[in-house]
């Protein structure tokens, strides 16, 4: 909304104080180059000085000595640093940040997809002439629910994956080297912490499509069977059996689908032998039971709590950054006090051991001397 | 809602203008600011997975060279500060730095000369720089009201609104000139900020019509120590006065036994449609209205519906499940909330202390008030708190009656005092210091309607013509008279001068006032001044401004937002019939004028008299 973007003041100060430190340092080591050149000939001290040089002068030239460290990391890590930090972390992406990519990449097909699922329904549901070309777009929209149900189920399990790849960022890449004094423990949570969240992003953008798939296909189911209804014509079994079973086979395990397959291929063996009223009706009945397991399946697995957690004290971003991590640092001091205390006792404990047994043992040599 | 709505769309835009995994970076205030708007689990969805305080980060503190960092603070010098060494060490891939004020050059330049490895991407302004607690409720959350403060959380506020608005001031109060002179200034300064502004396109979300400049008015809380004094009866202000909101939040801990999930809970009218419905319904409806809540929710708890028969049942259950939680830790929530209020209200009498609180703050009648403040300095089971609060009262009331005389009741005070707990103690000195800090030499207004023997007859004869509705909200507060005056057109520009003439200015005078009412209509003739107040009757002929900003330097009171909203048309927000505030309302109506309140801070008692306190002993 309201913004004043102050970028290209910023990026032209910027220049100018880039182009400004550039200039500064080829001087300086220039300067010090004449310098060393006249003061010494050994080459171990002339380096040595001209590092502590140069380190004065920024220091004093800007009061900034962090550019000293900057200009080492720069020169020992990244080759052509401040152009694009892309290049420094390309090769060593772990695995997570490719994962998310493709989900990215993923879900922005299947909300595609979805959308055109939803156009091909329309065009279905509009009264129209030609069986054929009413069978054609049946086995689309057949075709493309099969997809969506593919690629929802993979996204799935691209995310369930995010959890195992909780050491990755650490196993490789330059940060190790970065940072490899910092306390692992910290750095485990913190990336821990993260990943989890983008865990949980992922999974509450995923649901949002599945729920968003499945209420498109149980609404085209509705307006097909109130459209029969109205025509007379009793509800294709099979067709709203295929489109069903697309929208609830999306999460179940490989397992109880092929349970849900064969149970099928039963029910239609058992209505094609008999061929009685009755008999159709109980695999009917049969199927709805079915369906509703595994909406229940569905469902149960897809219950998260989100919704509940909306508008509590656990949602709010501010409680979530600071009292939890006052709340954490308390604990982490109170931890840390425990530990002490717990540590002196230990050792006070330890040296009134010692002394007593010394003093025993004393005791003893003394009595053992005397008599 | 315009606010809101302005601060939520600007943190989505910022969010969103992002790339791919993003972290981000905030402050004490802009959390604060971020928590009322925005839930945790959307920001989530946005792909942020990663929030954090700026902080000084220890040596070797860990990279995530995977994530996009948002910073978003306030641009104060020790953020400058952390933010250059976060530059100069970076732990994200790239930076979109956005402040939430204006920043100054000096700070561009120490963040172009730390940012060594060209790791910004942009930096921008936005305006966020205050809290939206409510629909027409703006908080700097600043409990110390600072000045600077003040000035930068007005600014961004008018930013938002897009318009330079006519800025008045109380002229007896040296804070609210020194605030409105600050803000001239600044107006002027960043007048380049309200430029694109001036489209009407932009306002047709915020629902302000038309192209008049709004109207800044400052006031001052000196003039009104009543209202922050008084018991109050409707839901919200009463949770404020009793257990303290804080930034939307209320902490039940050490009250009752509450389980953890409900130690602290959240008050927002956007997700809580119960408490939107009744923030301001006084306690007796409360009860009522909470009574309906608890009924509708067990009926429609899925296991009263019968036995679970088949498996649609099931499937329904399971369907709702989350709903229904949701909904049960809600109704939780407010039961948990007003048993709380009432289990204080019983133990501390306060229906007895607000009786007279609300007579002190109505009615004139010195012998009868002194004799029932002594019975209630001397009652036990009345906090000592309570007990100050109508001595204050009386003392504030009663400040200029020549029978005056305080030291009887500073002697019962001190008595009482003599075995109550420790810490509240301090506030019986306070009879002295509410004088100092707002006695009748202070105040120009008459808050007591007891100046004149005209304000004293027409206050009479009101009550005796309409009688009282309810004898615990008959008090009105004095924001309702200053802005049913104003929106009348009958503020005088003698107490409350013009300081800065907004954008649009008064031009467009005789167009834009088809709207008005009749009684407005006559007072307004044609086209108006501009420029500062030469003589104040030339300033009669003014146009009454539609967007209405108040700001109250020294903190506001729930009740007062009450007002507010009453004006503003908020049903079951107007506690008087006829008083200001309906006849306030009813002008607003006709044209559709808003009002916003902002303040430092929203008040309550306790920290009101910790307020005076702090002022009297400078």
């Amino acid at each position: 909304m309201v913004f004043r973007d102050r970028t290209s003041l910023f990026l032209r100060l910027r220049g100018e104080a880039r182009a400004y430190d550039a200039a500064r340092r080829v001087a300086t080591q220039k300067q010090q180059r004449q310098r060393s050149a006249l003061r010494v000939g050994g080459h171990e001290y002339s380096a040595v000085s001209q590092g502590q040089g140069s380190r004065r002068d920024h220091h004093d030239a800007h009061n900034d000595d962090f550019l000293i460290e900057m200009d080492s990391l720069e020169s020992d890590g990244r080759s052509g640093s401040g152009g694009d930090p892309l290049d420094s972390t390309g090769d060593a992406a772990p695995e997570w940040v490719r994962t998310c990519d493709e989900l990215r990449a993923d879900m922005s097909h299947v909300r595609e997809q979805i959308a055109q699922l939803q156009a091909l329904h329309n065009v279905h549901l509009l009264p129209g002439f030609g069986e054929e070309d009413k069978l054609i777009e049946e086995e689309n929209i057949n075709q493309l629910a099969g997809e969506i149900t593919r690629s929802l189920r993979t996204s799935e399990q691209k995310v369930k994956r995010l959890g195992g790849l909780y050491l990755a960022p650490n196993s490789s890449g330059r940060s190790d080297v970065v940072d490899g004094h910092a306390p692992a423990s910290d750095d485990e949570r913190a990336s821990r912490a993260i990943l989890e969240s983008v865990q949980k992003s992922f999974g509450a953008q995923l649901q949002v499509l599945s729920m968003q798939f499945r209420t498109a296909q149980k609404e085209y189911l509705k307006q097909l069977q109130g459209q029969k209804a109205v025509l007379g014509i009793g509800v294709d079994a099979e067709e709203q059996e295929r489109a069903l079973r697309h929208t609830q086979t999306v999460f179940l395990d490989d397992t109880s689908t092929q349970f849900r397959e064969t149970d099928f291929v039963t029910v239609q063996a058992v209505e094609h032998d008999t061929g009685e009223e009755y008999v159709q009706q109980r695999a009917r009945e049969i199927d709805k039971v079915v369906h509703s397991i595994n909406d229940l399946a569905y469902l149960m697995k897809d219950l998260s709590n989100l919704v509940e957690v909306q508008g509590t004290i656990l949602d709010r971003v501010d409680y979530n950054v600071l009292a939890v991590r006052e709340s954490t640092q308390n604990a982490v001091k109170e931890l840390r006090r425990a530990e002490r205390h717990h540590r002196k006792r230990h050792g006070v404990s330890c040296i009134i051991c010692l002394t007593l047994a010394c003093g025993v043992m004393a005791l003893i040599l003394v009595f053992k001397w005397l008599f | 809602m315009a606010h809101h709505d302005s601060v939520r769309n600007a943190l989505r835009t910022l969010i969103r203008g992002a790339p791919g995994l993003k972290a981000l970076v905030v402050d004490r205030d802009t959390a604060a600011t971020l928590g009322l708007v925005e839930p945790y689990s959307q920001l989530m969805s946005e792909e942020v997975c990663h929030v954090e305080v700026l902080v000084a980060q220890p040596a070797g503190a860990r990279q995530l060279l995977h994530l996009h960092a948002i910073v978003l603070v306030r641009p104060t010098e020790q953020n400058v500060a952390l933010l250059c060494a976060e530059l100069a060490a970076p732990r994200f891939r790239d930076y979109q730095l956005c402040f939430a004020n204006v920043l100054r050059r000096l700070a561009v330049e120490q963040l172009a000369e730390a940012d060594v490895h060209e790791r910004v991407v942009s930096l921008r302004e936005s305006f966020l720089d205050f809290l939206p607690l409510r629909k027409s409720l703006v908080s700097l959350g600043d409990p110390l009201g600072s000045l600077d403060r003040a000035v930068d959380g007005v600014l961004a506020l008018m930013v938002m609104r897009r318009r330079i608005p006519q800025v008045r001031y109380d002229r007896n109060s040296a804070a609210c000139r020194n605030l409105a002179e600050r803000l001239a200034v600044k107006f002027d300064q960043e007048s380049s900020l309200f430029q694109d502004g001036t489209s009407d396109a932009m306002n047709a979300g915020t629902g302000i019509v038309g192209s008049r400049a709004p109207l800044l008015l400052i006031l001052d809380r000196v003039e009104d120590p009543v209202t922050p004094l008084l018991n109050q009866w409707t839901y919200e202000a009463m949770i404020h006065e009793l257990l303290g909101i804080q930034n939307n939040t209320v902490s039940l801990k050490g009250s009752m036994d509450v389980k953890d999930e409900f130690e602290q809970v959240v008050l927002d009218a956007e997700s809580d449609e119960f408490f939107a419905r009744n923030m301001f319904s006084n306690f007796g409806d409360l009860g009522a209205n909470l009574k309906e809540l608890v009924d509708n929710f067990s009926s429609q708890r899925p296991d009263a519906q019968g036995h679970v028969r088949d498996l649609d049942d099931m499937l329904r259950l399971v369907e709702e499940l989350p709903e229904f939680r949701r909904s049960s830790s809600n109704v939780t929530k407010h039961v948990l909330l007003t048993s709380e209020l009432s289990r204080r209200v019983d133990s501390g009498s306060l229906l007895r202390v607000s009786q007279l609180e609300q007579d002190l703050a109505c009615r004139e009648s010195e012998a009868e008030h002194r004799k029932q403040v002594l019975q209630i300095c001397s009652a036990p089971g009345i906090a000592l708190k309570d007990k100050v609060r109508v001595v204050l009262l009386f003392a504030l009331r009663y400040e200029q009656s020549p029978t005056c005389n305080l030291s009887e009741l500073k002697i019962a005070l001190q008595r009482a005092a003599a075995g109550s707990a420790s810490e509240d103690v301090a506030f019986v000195d306070l009879v002295a210091g509410i004088r100092r800090y707002a006695g009748a030499a202070k105040r120009h207004g008459d808050v007591f309607s007891n100046r004149s023997f005209l304000a004293k007859a027409a206050t009479s004869m009101r009550r005796g013509i309409h009688g009282i509705e309810n004898i615990y909200t008959q008090h009105e507060p004095l924001l309702a008279q200053t802005l049913d005056d104003l929106l009348r057109a009958r503020l005088s520009y003698e107490t409350y001068p013009v300081i800065y003439e907004g954008s649009g200015g008064a031009l467009h005078a005789s167009g834009a006032f088809s709207g008005a009412s009749a009684q407005t209509l006559g007072s307004a003739r044609g086209a108006a001044l501009s420029g500062p107040p030469p003589r104040a009757d030339a300033h009669t002929d003014r146009v009454v401004p539609r967007d209405i900003v108040v700001m109250m330097v020294g903190g506001c009171c729930y009740e007062e937002y009450r007002t507010v909203s009453g004006i503003n048309g908020v049903a079951g927000a107007v506690m008087v019939e006829s008083g200001h505030t309906a006849s306030a309302a009813q002008v607003a109506r006709s044209l559709q004028a808003h009002v916003v309140l902002a303040s430092s801070h929203v008040l309550n008692s306790s920290m009101f008299l910790e307020q005076v306190r702090r002022v009297a002993q400078q």
